[in-house]
């Protein structure tokens, strides 16, 4: 049952339903079977995996809890026989204990996720290196299908796992909320990665009917609806044609499939996020934003603060903070500083930390070589920013440029948006030497001819004219609404201030846009359509 | 949520009902003439339907409803789509028989002479989507249809998932029509008459002087398509024990040795049963094969009015049908619509007139290239088309709103260029004639 089809939209109209018939007290319930009934349309088999993540950190959790409760319940009942002394040292070795449950059951919930995700991309290589040795040994792959949103719910558990560990929050004791928290809907499939504190506090609340939410719900649906059917798989369409077959194709086609790409797979994940947004919005529940205009980004890290932001900041939270105040970072810099290379010593958390968190991004996405190659492009680029900031600073003022200016802030983004686009080509391509083909040909052979010849070459990659002037209209509509979100303007509250009039033209006019224009259904051929002499 | 919000939204959703009615009716495949027939029956008055037929192009290419009443005054109406599938015809005629009382059901033998391989399974699905389109949105043998076609489908096409959501909502196949290259809004615009169910089309119908080899009729039994089979006995469970008559018929056209073949094995299963059946294919030509068909498999309209007296004598004779000229409730209904028929048939003789008349062209006018051609009787006026290469896109240039104009000066024509005119007569309430062959002209330089 993906996001986009009819039979989604008739399980949500259902569960809304049904959500707010029953007390408020058990709505909670509903959720529950609604996504697991969600999760099981997708496929039984998978469910184990789910449950067995579910169970591990909701235990992992109350024996966590009940080890710093008791813990805090011996320091309070001994009251004033503990010196202070006596006192921190228990909760350091509390804390000791606990951290150890806390690393081990996190590692676990990795390996599940690591062993569907990564054995056979291991496997592969390992057989690459007992082959480069001439050895005959093969070693066989495992036979598993990556269960559906797998990534998603193994982050937030161990999200979960390290904040009851950090003491951040209580544990949650009800099983059938935890397990909501963990398999909820409509972030399942593709996040946004939620933190307990968050959905889970709403998790707990009751919630009302509330008119103005459930059609700004359902206005975030449509509108991701048509980010998805209208550009993101009208898009695809040609961008794949050229990326599949690079080899017949110039670097101009290789340009307009990069920003093609830019474009779909933006529209795609974003609209796939507005759909979930809206989903959870008509449930009363807020999800955390996860993309923020980020091709409006000044920086890369910048972007990636702005691009799937719940990840980012999950990586944040989870990776980069421990990793720069980990041991052999602050060890490196202690070393550093004792030679008095105070600079480096400054710099060396922040470079090291990028590598590691960029390589985990990028094997996040895929267990392929390319992934890994993708995440240290970005690592590369953000570290070299950071170590080479004073130089840039120095130029600046050498050319006396004004960077609070407007064109200033538009080159930027120009910058960043096409460093963002060549690392996307890491995905799309088939492997780091075609990687390297494209990007080559970006510039050798530029061809422009290709791109603004209209009786050219443009419109033999799948879509004829008229599609490609509905794709690019649709285009120009995001970017436009981008622009003015950009500049602050909340859409749906604006628009629901304006005429009713206007309000039904525009409401009514996307969902033709989408039914139209949308991709979607099987394909009508008309040729089977005419009628037969018969 | 207050009353106003409630009130509101549900105003809304019924505005956005409206609209997207109006748009899965835009983006209906092109059964016009055939939902047309289906409007028609669901608007005629209770018991005034003599006989029904159910069946394939093989029904309404020869059988004249309006005719018949005209001339010989029974009410026997044609309930066939074509290339109707074989295991539709019992929600067909349920789908009939909830408006209607008839005495008689006449059934096409042709979809149960099919295969379902091949390019025939291709067509399949399409002539299953023109009866599921055009039947009653709401009605519940609608429902059957598609269930029934969904199974079906799942066995003849394994590999494809069929979704019965896709079939009920058609407008989810269609609405990607929106990037076909001739596609508009016309069928919306273009209401015509009551034909009572007779396909007219300047498409096929013409007179086009067509011969076609003798029928490879043969005595031997070929075994039914398995699929058509369980159809064909569902169809003979279905009728055993109900209170009107049952006719199976094949009309006059050209058969297969295959063909005829299984429709010796189909009568030898109507003998077991009593059932009757009459089959034009099989015996001596009633229609005259060089004046009566537009292909090897349907008549034209010559053949229809020709099969139409025919076939109704035959019945007049066989059944005890009344005439109904001259009840009030039938007359409401029927009367005219023979006139109607005769009027397009008319104009589409003139259109074929037209299309074998030549266009000629001139230079002499320095102002530009003129077209002129024959007046055609009875039309309103005349379109201009133009292109520059004999094929593809032709451009409306030019409507001229009278029946005597007969020539149009395209001022528009550049020195040096070569461009092909096509003109085309039309008549109002009644849509176009076909297009005259285009002419070729090369203007001149005058320098």
């Amino acid at each position: 049952m993906t996001f986009t089809s009819f039979n989604f939209m008739a399980f949500l109209a259902v569960v809304a339903l049904l959500y707010y018939i029953v007390p408020k007290k058990i709505q909670w319930s509903i959720l529950l079977l609604a996504s697991y009934g969600f999760y099981l349309s997708c496929g039984v088999k998978q469910v184990a995996f789910i449950i067995s993540t579910t169970l591990l950190a909701y235990i992992s959790g109350l024996i966590m809890q009940k080890m710093r409760d008791k813990n805090n319940d011996m320091i309070a009942a001994k009251g004033d026989e503990l010196s202070k002394e006596e006192k921190r040292d228990l909760k350091k070795k509390i804390n000791a204990k606990i951290h150890r449950v806390q690393v081990l059951t996190a590692l676990i919930a990795l390996g599940i996720l690591a062993f569907v995700k990564y054995a056979n991309f291991v496997i592969e290589n390992v057989n690459d290196v007992f082959a480069m040795f001439q050895y005959d040994i093969n070693v066989p792959f495992v036979n598993v299908i990556v269960p559906l949103g797998i990534s998603f719910y193994t982050f937030q558990s161990i999200g979960y796992i390290i904040d009851i560990g950090r003491g951040k929050y209580r544990a949650e004791r009800h099983l059938g909320k935890f397990a909501l928290f963990v398999s909820f809907f409509p972030s399942v499939v593709q996040g946004p990665i939620n933190r307990f504190d968050d959905l889970g506090a709403q998790i707990n609340q009751h919630h009302k009917f509330d008119y103005t939410k459930v059609k700004f719900g359902v206005q975030l649906i449509l509108w991701g609806m048509f980010k998805k059917l209208v550009i993101a798989d009208r898009m695809s369409i040609p961008v794949q044609q050229i990326f599949k077959n690079y080899g017949e194709y110039s670097g101009g086609a290789f340009i307009f499939a990069m920003l093609g790409y830019a474009v779909q797979i933006y529209a795609d994940f974003s609209g796939g996020i507005d759909i979930a947004r809206g989903a959870a919005e008509i449930f009363g529940i807020t999800l955390p934003q996860n993309f923020e205009r980020p091709y409006f980004s000044t920086s890369l890290a910048e972007y990636w603060r702005r691009w799937h932001a719940s990840l980012g900041a999950w990586m944040r939270e989870y990776v980069f903070y421990p990793v720069m105040l980990s041991k052999p970072v602050t060890k490196l810099s202690k070393f550093c500083r004792a030679r008095k290379w105070n600079n480096v010593a400054k710099m060396v958390p922040s470079v090291i930390t990028p590598f590691v968190v960029f390589t985990l991004i990028g094997v996040w996405h895929g267990a392929q070589w390319k992934y890994v190659a993708f995440g240290l492009y970005n690592a590369t680029i953000v570290a070299s920013s950071v170590a080479l900031a004073p130089l840039f600073k120095k130029m600046i003022k050498f050319f006396k440029i004004n960077t609070e200016t407007f064109s200033w802030k538009l080159f930027c983004i120009f910058r960043t948006f096409f460093i963002c686009c060549i690392g996307k080509i890491f995905g799309q391509s088939q492997g780091l030497y075609s990687f390297a083909y494209i990007v080559k040909t970006m510039f050798t052979d530029p061809d422009p001819d290709f791109l603004f010849n209209l009786n050219g070459e443009l419109y033999t990659l799948g879509l004829d004219r008229k599609n490609m002037f509905v794709l690019l209209i649709a285009v120009l509509v995001l970017l436009t609404v981008s622009i003015l979100q950009e500049n602050g303007i909340k859409m749906r509250e604006t628009i629901s201030k304006q005429n009713i009039l206007f309000r039904w033209i525009l409401y009514i006019g996307i969902i033709v846009v989408i039914a139209v224009f949308g991709m979607y259904g099987p394909s009508y051929d008309a040729t089977t359509f005419l009628y037969q002499a018969y | 949520m207050t009353r106003k919000d409630l009130l509101r939204a549900v105003a809304f959703i019924l505005v956005l009902c409206s609209v997207i009615y109006v748009l899965c009716d835009l983006f209906e495949h092109e059964n016009s003439l055939m939902s047309r027939r289906y409007e028609t029956y669901y608007s005629l008055s209770k018991g005034t339907v003599d006989a029904i037929m159910v069946g394939t192009s093989g029904i309404d290419r020869y059988w004249m409803a309006s005719k018949a009443y005209n001339d010989h005054g029974i009410t026997v109406y044609p309930m066939s789509t074509d290339s109707q599938p074989a295991w539709l015809t019992t929600e067909i005629l349920d789908e009939a028989l909830k408006h209607q009382d008839p005495e008689l059901v006449i059934i096409d033998f042709r979809p149960f002479t099919v295969t379902n391989t091949g390019d025939d399974l291709v067509q399949q699905e399409v002539s299953a989507r023109r009866v599921i389109d055009i039947m009653d949105f709401l009605s519940i043998n609608r429902l059957k249809a598609i269930f029934k076609t969904k199974k079906i489908m799942e066995i003849l096409k394994p590999d494809e998932e069929q979704n019965a959501l896709e079939f009920y909502f058609s407008f989810i196949k269609y609405h990607s029509r929106w990037d076909e290259d001739n596609f508009t809004f016309d069928e919306l615009k273009n209401i015509e008459s009551k034909f009572m169910g007779f396909f007219i089309s300047e498409r096929f119908s013409i007179r086009s002087v067509y011969s076609f080899p003798d029928s490879e009729l043969t005595d031997e039994r070929v075994p039914l398509d398995p699929v058509c089979n369980d159809a064909f006995e569902e169809v003979l469970e279905y009728v055993q024990g109900k209170d009107f008559e049952v006719l199976f018929l094949d009309t006059p056209h050209y058969l297969t040795y295959d063909e005829s073949g299984r429709m010796n094995t189909m009568r030898d299963r109507l003998d077991e049963l009593g059932i009757k059946y009459k089959c034009y294919s099989m015996e001596d030509n009633v229609l005259n094969i060089t004046r009566d068909f537009y292909n090897d498999g349907h008549a034209n309209f010559y053949g229809a009015q020709a099969f139409t007296d025919e076939f109704a004598s035959y019945l007049l004779e066989n059944y005890q049908l009344e005439d109904r000229r001259g009840d009030k409730n039938t007359a409401k209904d029927w009367d005219g619509t023979y006139d109607n028929i005769l009027e397009k048939i008319e104009l589409l003789e003139y259109v074929a007139h037209l299309s074998r008349t030549p266009v000629f062209s001139s230079l002499e006018n320095p102002a530009g290239v003129t077209v002129s051609w024959y007046p055609i009787d009875n039309a309103t006026g005349y379109q201009v088309w133009r292109n520059t290469e004999p094929g593809g896109h032709y451009t409306h240039i030019a409507t001229l709103r009278a029946r005597k104009l007969t020539s149009y000066v395209d001022e528009t024509a550049e020195e040096g260029q070569t461009y092909y005119y096509m003109v085309r007569a039309y008549k109002s309430n009644f849509g176009f004639g076909t297009f005259s062959i285009p002419i070729k002209v090369t203007v001149k330089r005058y320098s």
